[in-house]
């Protein structure tokens, strides 16, 4: 307590700027933790900007990785009950956090999200999945659409 | 300012582009190697049923790095084979898989998954994981198949001949386990092992040596063996053997274990084998589970070797058997070596053991260091107060190290108490103590009122150590 923790700035594709610490970041994004290691981020001037990672999906990764930063030693369950709530997202903000957890090569985010996508679909019916992974057009022609459904009659 | 306004410009236009697709991204925007990654993280006939699921999806399928095929119930056989049929057929020869994993019975089909090997793996494979069941033709596994530089992982489990295509690469193999395998003869299995250059850690469980004489494992980089022979027990080959008119013990195989690196040795069987260690010293968690009952001088060689092979061990587990037996040979007992390092150690009890027995007392007696002693399973036994157990010399380790101890499967008898009371009055630095009592006492009649009595008769024993907590459960 009391000693200055080093922070890094972040900016949104908004170009918001969020400022994080440093060791938050480090322990769980590759890419910043290299960019801290190379010496390539200037504590006094660089922003980190990450343009294809929208503002509420930034704060959304931040809280991620500051939660896990601060609980680690946490028992199991109560971490896994945390990570259930905090992908209780739609479809979309799900695919903007794979996105974002992709870009900032963040291995356990990524590796929760793959298990959360792979649990929504299993064992699900195609048009429950489609409605899931919110697949409006699914772009078959109505006969190409009866051709499947006729040729993997047990894939529906 | 300019600046400003396009930064604007950009926003609305994401913006709307957003309105339009129902705000965020889309899961056709994910590109293609998330969606690969999606995939090959499903199960895979989920992944393949994705191909319906849009146009944009079709073909996604194809580019999944893992696939685990795995035969359910042998009453489905035809479809599953249809399934794999269908599936190469979609595939068109374009996998470029990692890691593939093949579990089956095989029976008359031993060509068909041949195909199927030489069809799924290719050379960038990491991970190969075979499991067949009734094997009643050679399987040939096609040039090719082991020829990944790549190949960290590989595992088989095949009741029968292990048959290497001439040409294999395992040499940045990384781990291996072979189940079930018929070793063909010396040569061929001594150039397996050999050929393992970076293998880390092994695993053989209940093959067949028979045909091998002696063999070497001596991979420079081992740091974990794990054995298993179990006696077959199996009716179907018993009978075969006798009708085969021979009943004479298999042949048994000299094995020589030379590991400089080893962390952890595993043995659990029957002693149908011999083992020579050398340069095993660095081995710092052990287990030696005997199960074979027949006390022979040989026998207690056996259990005397692999313990005088890992005088550095911190975690050593045993079975009762192995102590039996070594207490049937005191000749040997006297020059088990010194555990200086031991911390742990778990004693797998099958029937209740006599405690204060000249082996058992020897490796404490041995061990100065012991933290922790467990007796796991079927509890333990003091065959007779005071001058039985109490005639033995206390070892070191109790007077200053151990500091816990467990007891499973306590029934109450007095034998039993004789045993936790010797225990008690003997370790000064005792932090806890342990029982859990075996299911039947406390599913019988009375069984918690009984239960909490023998707790009262414990908790009055003379102990050595005032600050010990006593649980029993």
């Amino acid at each position: 307590m009391g000693s200055p923790l080093k922070k890094i700035m972040l900016c949104s594709s908004e170009k918001e700027i969020f400022s994080v610490e440093e060791q938050v970041m480090v322990q769980h994004s590759v890419i910043i933790n290299n960019m801290i290691e190379d010496g390539s981020y200037n504590y006094e001037e660089s922003k980190i900007p990450l343009d294809c990672v929208d503002s509420k999906t930034l704060k959304k990764v931040i809280d991620y990785c500051t939660y896990h930063t601060h609980h680690h030693n946490d028992n199991q369950e109560d971490l896994e009950a945390w990570d259930a709530q905090f992908l209780n997202v739609d479809s979309n903000g799900l695919y903007d956090l794979l996105m974002a957890a992709n870009y900032l090569e963040i291995r356990n985010l990524l590796d929760l999200i793959y298990r959360t996508i792979k649990n929504m679909i299993k064992g699900k019916k195609i048009d429950e999945i489609r409605r899931i992974l919110n697949i409006k057009d699914h772009g078959f022609t109505p006969e190409e659409e009866e051709q499947n459904r006729k040729e993997y009659p047990h894939f529906y | 300012m300019g600046d400003e306004t396009c930064l604007k410009k950009n926003k609305k236009k994401r913006l709307n582009r957003r309105k339009e697709e129902n705000k965020g991204t889309n899961i056709s925007d994910l590109p293609n190697a998330l969606i690969c990654e999606i995939l090959s993280n499903l199960p895979t006939k989920e992944a393949i049923r994705t191909s319906v699921l849009s146009k944009h999806w079709r073909h996604q399928w194809k580019n999944i790095y893992k696939f685990e095929l795995k035969e359910e119930s042998h009453d489905r056989r035809e479809n599953f084979k249809d399934f794999v049929k269908r599936l190469l057929r979609g595939c068109n020869n374009s996998l470029s898989l990692k890691k593939f994993c093949l579990s089956c019975e095989v029976g008359e089909d031993a060509a068909l998954i041949n195909i199927w090997l030489t069809a799924f793996i290719s050379s960038g494979i990491e991970e190969l994981i075979l499991d067949f069941e009734s094997v009643t033709e050679q399987l040939y596994f096609p040039e090719g198949v082991f020829n990944s530089p790549t190949l960290k992982k590989f595992h088989l489990s095949m009741p029968f001949a292990l048959i290497l295509p001439l040409n294999y690469n395992f040499k940045n193999l990384k781990e291996l386990t072979l189940k079930h395998v018929v070793f063909q003869d010396g040569p061929s299995t001594q150039q397996l092992f050999s050929s393992c250059r970076s293998l880390q850690d092994m695993t053989l469980v209940d093959c067949n040596w028979m045909n091998v004489g002696t063999v070497c494992i001596c991979s420079p980089s081992l740091q974990s063996l794990t054995i298993r022979e179990w006696n077959d027990d199996d009716e179907e080959q018993e009978e075969e053997e006798e009708e085969n008119g021979r009943n004479q013990l298999p042949s048994q195989c000299q094995i020589v274990i030379i590991g400089s690196k080893l962390k952890t040795f595993s043995y659990d069987g029957d002693m149908a084998n011999h083992y020579f260690f050398y340069c095993t010293g660095s081995v710092v968690n052990a287990s030696v589970c005997i199960r074979a009952w027949q006390s022979s001088l040989e026998n207690a060689f056996f259990v005397f070797k692999m313990l005088k092979a890992f005088p550095s061990v911190e975690k050593l587990s045993i079975t009762d058997a192995a102590i039996e037996t070594l207490c049937h040979a005191p000749c040997l007992i006297q020059h088990l070596p010194r555990f200086n390092k031991l911390t742990q150690l778990q004693v797998q009890t099958d029937m209740p053991m006599n405690f204060p027995c000249a082996a058992f007392i020897t490796i404490l007696r041995n061990s100065p260091c012991l933290q922790t002693l467990e007796f796991d399973n079927k509890g333990i036994y003091a065959a007779e107060e005071g001058d039985g157990a109490g005639a033995l010399s206390i070892p070191a380790c109790f007077g200053s190290h151990l500091k816990k101890i467990t007891i499973h499967g306590f029934s109450g008898n007095s034998l039993e108490l004789n045993a936790i009371k010797y225990l008690l009055r003997a370790m000064p630095v005792l932090e806890e103590f342990n029982i859990y009592s075996s299911a039947y006492v406390v599913n019988s009649v009375g069984g918690v009122d009984r239960l909490e009595d023998l707790y009262n008769k414990i908790i009055a024993f003379p102990r050595a150590s005032q600050d010990c907590d006593l649980y029993l459960e």
